[in-house]
């Protein structure tokens, strides 16, 4: 006979790098329902927009996450752009794009390391980590800092990347690049992956869809969304197309990650190689006119949202973010009914969850 | 892009958002705005890359929920429920108040008014 319970899952799990709380209703060892609980890191970074200088909430809107601050800078930095009828240098165009996809390489590489380690491959996760440690290199020697950037302003960028560290950058993704083949083959072929992925927590396209999933949530569903084809940034210049699997398992997850991997490597080749000379800001005076602006962008975990209305002042009106797994939420509530219980880390870790983001 | 949302009346909310829905529209998020006695909800949809807005006004008693048109509104209507104060009629799945904040957390932190408290032992705090 069945037995049926309540575990709590979380907020402090040895799995979790963040916390999530989930109350778990199971049937022996089968989930039947999931309900989740946050709050436990909401700092309240958007009302900090009605008492910051708009120039100041660069940094701020950085901290929503570590792992892409880069991409909530300069999202924010667009919107702000957008509403002063600013146009950035071409130049800065670039190399925002050469950070946005040096932290895509970062934070998929930062995913698949906890991921391998949610199901005890405890050398996968030490291999990525440790190819993970020259993209933050580059990060340090490119900015000065290794994960919160800063160099997005409002106008363009406050750094720039000389011939010399082009080179240097060249030659270090080419290393990247040997070690992630080598990897490569252990985590799209390997028995164990395949067997804790493959087939496990399946989202339909149409669920994907109807559920407003987004990033490599959707488009390992099969979704043909990617907000980098809209050409924002240097993404107008560059070639590239979205990479989309069907299957809509773990498994697809991993393969839309692993393969925008070698996608980043390659575009960051592409904006190195056509990067023109120039100015990498300009001046911008005054306050953003009052209005109401949307920006969007393509982040690791998928489409961020930023709503901005201002009054004319230096204060915000609203700063609203939507971030990707906010909108990730109800497919995880989606695919965790009817998994196992020992599927449970692998699953919360398949949206590539972060958790900061999350609450703000 | 800048913003045009076009203002619907609470009662015509669902009707309008089941269009949305019927016409293949993604849904992208709520967003919620303090109009000094008054609440404005933009509700964003997306179709291929393209977004469409629409907003309603409301003193935050008696929103209609779209979670039973759009299940994934549920996360966003609890937030802003908690953080907000907004009241959300037929809510497909709602917390209690216990999906953002926490029991010692304080009430509609980002509202500029206060529409409901926190119910302790079937009372308000």
């Amino acid at each position: 006979m069945s037995e049926k319970g309540t575990i709590p899952f979380g907020p402090q799990h040895p799995v979790l790098p963040e916390p999530i709380h989930l109350k778990l209703v199971v049937e022996d060892e089968k989930v039947i329902e999931a309900y989740p609980a946050f709050g436990f890191v909401h700092r309240g970074l958007e009302t900090l927009a009605q008492k910051k200088d708009f120039n100041q909430m660069v940094y701020v809107v950085e901290r929503v996450c570590g792992i892409c601050s880069c991409m909530h800078g300069q999202d924010y930095c667009e919107a702000i752009e957008e509403l002063m009828g600013v146009q950035v240098p071409v130049r800065a165009e670039y190399l925002r794009t050469i950070w946005a996809e040096l932290h895509r390489i970062h934070s998929h590489l930062l995913w698949l390391g906890l991921f391998a380690d949610a199901f005890g491959f405890e050398n996968l996760f030490m291999q990525t980590w440790k190819i993970r440690e020259k993209i933050m290199d580059i990060l340090e020697a490119t900015s000065g800092n290794r994960v919160i950037i800063s160099v997005n302003i409002v106008g363009g960028v406050r750094k720039d990347i000389n011939s010399e560290q082009a080179k240097w950058i060249l030659k270090e993704l080419d290393d990247v690049e040997e070690q992630l083949k080598d990897i490569n083959d252990v985590v799209m072929n390997n028995y164990t992956v395949k067997e804790r992925t493959v087939g496990i927590g399946v989202l339909t396209k149409e669920e994907a869809y109807e559920l407003g999933a987004t990033g490599p949530m959707a488009k390992g569903s099969g979704v043909d969304l990617d907000l980098r084809t809209t050409g924002y940034a240097a993404y107008k210049y560059l070639d590239f197309e979205p990479i989309v699997e069907k299957d809509g398992d773990s498994y697809a997850r991993n393969l839309v990650r692993m393969r925008e991997i070698f996608q980043s490597i390659d575009l960051i080749r592409q904006a190195l190689s056509k990067m023109p000379e120039g100015d990498i800001n300009v001046p911008v005076k005054g306050n953003p006119p009052a209005g109401e602006v949307i920006s969007r962008l393509e982040q690791s975990r998928g489409e961020v949202v930023y709503y901005i209305k201002s009054n004319g002042t230096k204060f915000l009106d609203r700063l609203r973010i939507r971030t990707p797994t906010f909108a990730n939420i109800p497919a995880l509530l989606k695919i965790l009914p009817g998994s196992q219980l020992q599927d449970v880390p692998v699953l919360i870790l398949t949206i590539d969850p972060c958790i900061s983001c999350t609450e703000r | 892009m800048i913003v045009n949302s076009r203002e619907v009346e609470i009662s015509n909310l669902k009707s309008e958002v089941k269009k949305y829905h019927d016409g293949g529209y993604r849904f992208v998020t709520e967003t919620c705005l303090n109009l000094e006695d008054k609440f404005k909800i933009i509700y964003t949809f997306a179709i291929g890359y393209d977004l469409e807005n629409i907003h309603i006004i409301t003193d935050g008693k008696n929103v209609p929920s779209v979670s039973d048109i759009y299940t994934c509104a549920l996360a966003v209507e609890n937030e802003i429920k908690e953080l907000f104060g907004v009241e959300f009629d037929g809510l497909a799945v709602d917390f209690g108040g216990n999906f953002m904040l926490g029991e010692s957390s304080p009430i509609s932190p980002q509202a500029d008014i206060e529409i409901i408290r926190r119910e302790k032992g079937g009372k308000n705090e």
